[in-house]
């Protein structure tokens, strides 16, 4: 006698966390739980059954739930499930309705002034203050000494500190507060930063990265970078900080790459959240040159 | 055909456009730097921004296909508008970058009163600066004797990097560095190698790039712009010539997508300072061997005396070739009623026109028709010294299909590649014999393109060559239906005009080489040459040569008595290019001290001469002309040529002789006596052969 395999059935895995395994497979894939019962070896286990909606043989998805370890990749273990689409369309409705809804994980890289920098994969969404102190070893000095954070790399608006603290890490959380995730690289600023200068040498790097190609970009980066770094000297206007915010303005979203947009960002967050200090920085320099300097015709 | 609304309006286009091409279509007027219709895409000034109905941003409306737009939500056509505040505000910003970093200079800038930047700050520049930082300033490069750089005043949109390396075919001209360090230059700043980059001065939005002849020398709203036609070749490129007072002060294309689409070739650009040296002002009749400055009485009873004492068949005339039509009609006609047979305005020693009728003179397959054609053989040519604007027509083509190129010839660098096939007509003969593969790539072709230069027509076994060319062509199908694609390219503008009234030799007439040999043998007595220059001068003997041209070049040289002509700026006359596409020089300036225009010069002539040929004025003598040769009669029109008349030329046979071919044009920049006389054309000549070294940058 010979044993015909027709197909799979199904495929078991297991989660830690049935409750949030019961949300995301019926709520977010939309699958439907079409049995629960119990791990017949360890009857304190569920054995949760979703499928499609005539929970049709080799649809099913199965899960024990024990409380184990996460998964780490890379130990020879099975580390991804895929579920088959049937065209391009559709699979770029799922990515849009992942994304959307924010699931799934993301690495993040915390780098700055935080205690341990590192690269980690967390869950999306998590809240910003817990992934500094879980993963990072909270800021440096405490978290009472954070001064502003860049979270999705250079290229987005800082946020403060006092956004920051139970903020999401996820898309939609921070576009709320007028940044972004990007690219979840996280820079975490104390209070030793000099903000100004600190915006300013990013603006100097976006400056140097600038191709050269289209206009907005090519001659937008570096009058940004040169105010900027006037700025930081307090060796300007009050007038030019909206000067400035406009030239952000024109250089965004006008530009062939995403580039003149990264260049802009930062600076918009700079104007945004420390208006105050450049504003500080100008009345100080101007205080210590009381006396007009010399200017040249033009 | 996608639908649209641009500012409101509903149109619909064809597919494959662009939107800045639709919303102009829809009357919108859309600024622009980088963009040029002729050349690719680069989307990078931003300056064409609008505004498309459900776009997150301002999109570059030159680099968006209208295929590409997106319906609204019931099916509506996409909505564009080009003069909303977001538009408005977008080129207010991109108009303030480019102004941020170039000079202030308009006042001692060449481009000014013609600059787009200038013209564009008009409607989108502010009237003051936020910018309070140093200026960018740029080193100048040394790209050439012919452009001059002030790179500070360049916006880097990129339009003579893509001209010189798409059209030009030398990939020579580059941007390095990047951001707001990005420079554009040769690199090691070399000349450019080009025979059109002249061009980029025209393409240069901003004063970057402008004439070096012509630097400082005039502003465009004080010169006085004529249309005319270019004679430096026989494309017949349409010209502007731009004159203050009497002096040609710049020349520049004109569009015509027939001939020569809106590029020129440098020699055609940059003679002009040739038009005012060595020039001919005044009657000279020679007296001991020494010419003497004469008045046009002397001059004229100098000839008629030596006309009255000679034989009719012991008198000769050639045509040059820089010689319009009209005046070749008149000295034809003059000769006719001297009795003389030995006319020829084929300076080459060719004997075009006197089998297969005009198809087998002309470029058959018009210059347009180049970019329908699937495969060409050029036989003794190169079009990129012959006539670089016809060369960039079929690099136009080769780049769009690859189509294959053949050439027997010489190996030239001609700005596309090509199969070279063997050096003369022997292959030829081998090719016609399928003994080559590309016979069969000709075969194959749809419309294949045979291009037989003067390099092969103009050798004394001439015939033979141009009969086995019409008979390949013949063979290969490159001639039916509505394609006829065997094609003479000439290299003078005058040529084909003369070929056309019948500039030639009569009955027992002498042609060029038989008029120069009789000459040196003393069997003519009495040489008349009209402009003619290229013929060699030393074997015309004892002849009396009387010379009526412009420049003192090898002619004038050599004369006996000198009759000071009009240049092609300086007169009205018909140039039929090597197509049979009839164009009118006009006017310009007017020649200089006593020199005359060349018809009213022979009309006087003739009189003395006793023969008054029977016209008073230009329109008198084209009315003659066009009884003679209707198809002149419709200027700009190309009269196609009857291909029954290559059946003939096809069957003339003869054995050609074993010499490869030799191109006829041995130095793009020097082979006509206006161009001789410019030192721009003399300092390009020498760059080109090495003869000079390379100027440091300002």
């Amino acid at each position: 006698m010979t044993l015909e395999l027709g197909g799979i059935h199904h495929l078991t895995a297991v989660t830690a966390d049935a409750p949030k395994n019961l949300k995301f497979y019926t709520q977010t894939l939309g699958m439907r739980l079409i049995k629960k019962t119990v791990n017949q070896d360890d009857t304190s286990a569920y054995h949760l059954f979703y499928g499609d909606g005539v929970a049709s043989p080799g649809a099913d998805l199965t899960f024990f739930d024990f409380n184990t370890m996460r998964e780490q990749r890379g130990n020879h273990t099975v580390g991804r499930t895929g579920l088959r689409v049937d065209s391009a369309e559709t699979l770029q409705w799922w990515k849009d309705h992942l994304q959307e809804n924010n699931v799934g994980t993301k690495l993040f890289c915390i780098s700055g002034h935080v205690n341990r920098p590192c690269n980690v994969e967390e869950e999306m969404g998590i809240p910003f203050r817990e992934l500094i102190e879980k993963h990072a070893g909270g800021v440096r000095g405490g978290w009472d000494n954070l001064l502003a954070v860049i979270p999705g790399g250079s290229s987005v608006p800082c946020i403060p500190a006092e956004t920051c603290r139970d903020l999401p890490m996820d898309f939609d959380s921070l576009k709320a507060v007028k940044s972004g995730l990007g690219t979840a690289a996280v820079i975490v600023m104390d209070k030793s930063t000099d903000i100004v200068r600190a915006i300013s040498r990013i603006s100097y790097f976006y400056k140097h990265e600038s191709c050269g190609q289209c206009t907005p970009c090519r001659e937008g980066t570096g009058w940004m970078w040169r105010v900027l770094e006037r700025m930081a000297r307090g060796q300007a206007e009050k007038s030019e900080i909206d000067n400035l915010l406009d030239v952000t303005y024109q250089v965004e979203g006008h530009t062939i790459c995403a580039l003149g947009d990264a260049a802009a960002w930062p600076v918009q967050g700079l104007i945004r959240h420390f208006r105050g200090e450049i504003e500080r920085r100008i009345d100080d320099y101007a205080a210590s040159h009381a006396e007009a300097a010399p200017v040249a015709a033009e | 055909m996608p639908k649209l609304k641009v500012d409101g309006k509903e149109i619909e286009v064809e597919d494959g456009l662009t939107l800045l091409q639709a919303c102009e279509l829809a009357g919108a007027e859309i600024p622009r730097f980088c963009y040029h219709e002729r050349l690719s895409i680069a989307g990078n000034c931003r300056m064409c921004l609008v505004e498309v109905k459900g776009a997150p941003k301002p999109q570059a409306s030159c680099a968006l296909s209208v295929n590409d737009l997106r319906p609204g939500p019931e099916g509506q056509p996409p909505e564009v508008l080009t003069k909303s505040p977001t538009v408005k505000k977008a080129r207010e910003g991109v108009m303030e970058f480019l102004l941020i970093n170039h000079p202030l200079d308009c006042p001692i800038c060449d481009q000014g009163g013609e600059c787009d930047l200038q013209d564009q700050s008009m409607a989108y520049g502010v009237d003051s600066s936020r910018f309070h930082e140093n200026k960018r300033a740029v080193e100048d490069k040394y790209i050439g004797p012919l452009v001059k750089t002030i790179m500070t005043r360049c916006i880097h949109c990129t339009r003579c990097i893509r001209f010189v390396t798409e059209v030009g075919g030398v990939e020579e001209l580059g941007a390095i560095g990047r951001g707001e360090d990005m420079e554009i230059t040769t690199y090691l700043e070399r000349a450019m190698t080009s025979e059109l980059q002249g061009n980029v001065i025209d393409l240069c939005p901003v004063g970057a790039l402008t004439s070096r002849p012509y630097a400082f020398k005039a502003r465009p709203w004080e010169l006085r712009k004529t249309e005319s036609i270019d004679a430096m070749d026989a494309v017949g490129s349409n010209i502007r010539v731009d004159v203050r007072g009497r002096e040609v002060m710049r020349i520049m294309p004109r569009v015509n997508e027939d001939v020569n689409e809106e590029w020129i070739s440098d020699k055609s650009r940059f003679v002009w300072d040739g038009l005012r040296t060595q020039r001919l002002d005044r009657p000279y009749v020679r007296e001991n061997g020494r010419l003497r400055a004469a008045s046009w009485q002397e001059a004229f009873s100098a000839i008629a005396g030596k006309v009255k004492e000679t034989a009719p068949e012991r008198m000769a005339a050639l045509a040059g070739d820089l010689a319009t039509t009209e005046e070749m009609f008149a000295l034809k006609d003059l000769m006719v009623r001297l009795g003389v047979e030995s006319v020829d305005c084929r300076q080459e020693g060719s004997a075009l026109g006197e089998a297969g009728g005009r198809a087998g003179f002309l470029f058959n397959a018009t210059i347009a028709g180049i970019e329908e054609a699937d495969a060409v053989l050029l036989i003794g040519s190169n079009p990129r010294a012959e006539a670089a604007i016809l060369n960039s027509r079929i690099r136009k083509r080769w780049r769009a299909t690859a189509m294959p190129v053949g050439v027997i010839g010489e190996a030239a660098d001609l700005t596309y590649a090509y199969e070279h096939l063997g050096a003369g007509p022997e292959t030829l003969d081998a090719l016609a014999r399928g003994e080559i593969g590309f016979l069969e790539t000709l075969k194959t072709a749809q419309r294949p393109l045979i291009v037989v230069g003067e390099g092969a027509f103009a050798r004394r076994d001439g015939m033979a060559i141009l009969s086995a060319a019409a008979r390949l062509a013949k063979d290969v199908g490159a001639v039916g239906g509505d394609w006829n694609g065997f094609c003479v390219l000439h290299t003078a503008a005058g040529r084909v005009g003369g070929l056309e009234i019948g500039c030639l030799p009569g009955e027992g007439g002498r042609d060029t080489r038989a008029i120069v040999e009789g000459a040196g043998k003393g069997e003519i007595d009495v040489v008349f040459l009209l402009g003619a220059d290229e013929i060699d001068m030393t074997a015309l003997g004892q002849a009396f040569v009387v010379y009526q041209g412009t420049h003192g070049d090898a002619g004038a040289h050599r004369a006996d008595v000198i009759l000071p002509g009009a240049a092609y700026t300086e007169k009205s006359g018909t140039y039929v290019n090597t197509e049979g596409r009839p164009q009118l020089a006009r006017r310009a300036s007017f020649p200089p001290g006593d020199a005359r225009e060349d018809w009213a010069i022979l009309r006087a002539l003739s009189g003395a001469v006793g023969q008054t040929l029977p016209y008073d004025s230009l329109d008198e003598l084209r009315a003659a002309m066009y009884e003679a040769a209707p198809y002149l009669a419709t200027l700009d029109e190309v009269a196609v040529a009857d291909p029954a008349g290559l059946d003939e030329l096809a069957g003339l046979g003869g054995t050609p002789d074993k010499a490869p071919f030799e191109n006829a044009v041995t130095n793009f920049y020097l082979n006509n006596p206006i161009a001789r006389a410019s030192a721009v054309m003399a300092e390009c000549s020498a760059l080109r052969r090495g003869g000079v070294a390379m100027d440091a940058a300002e």
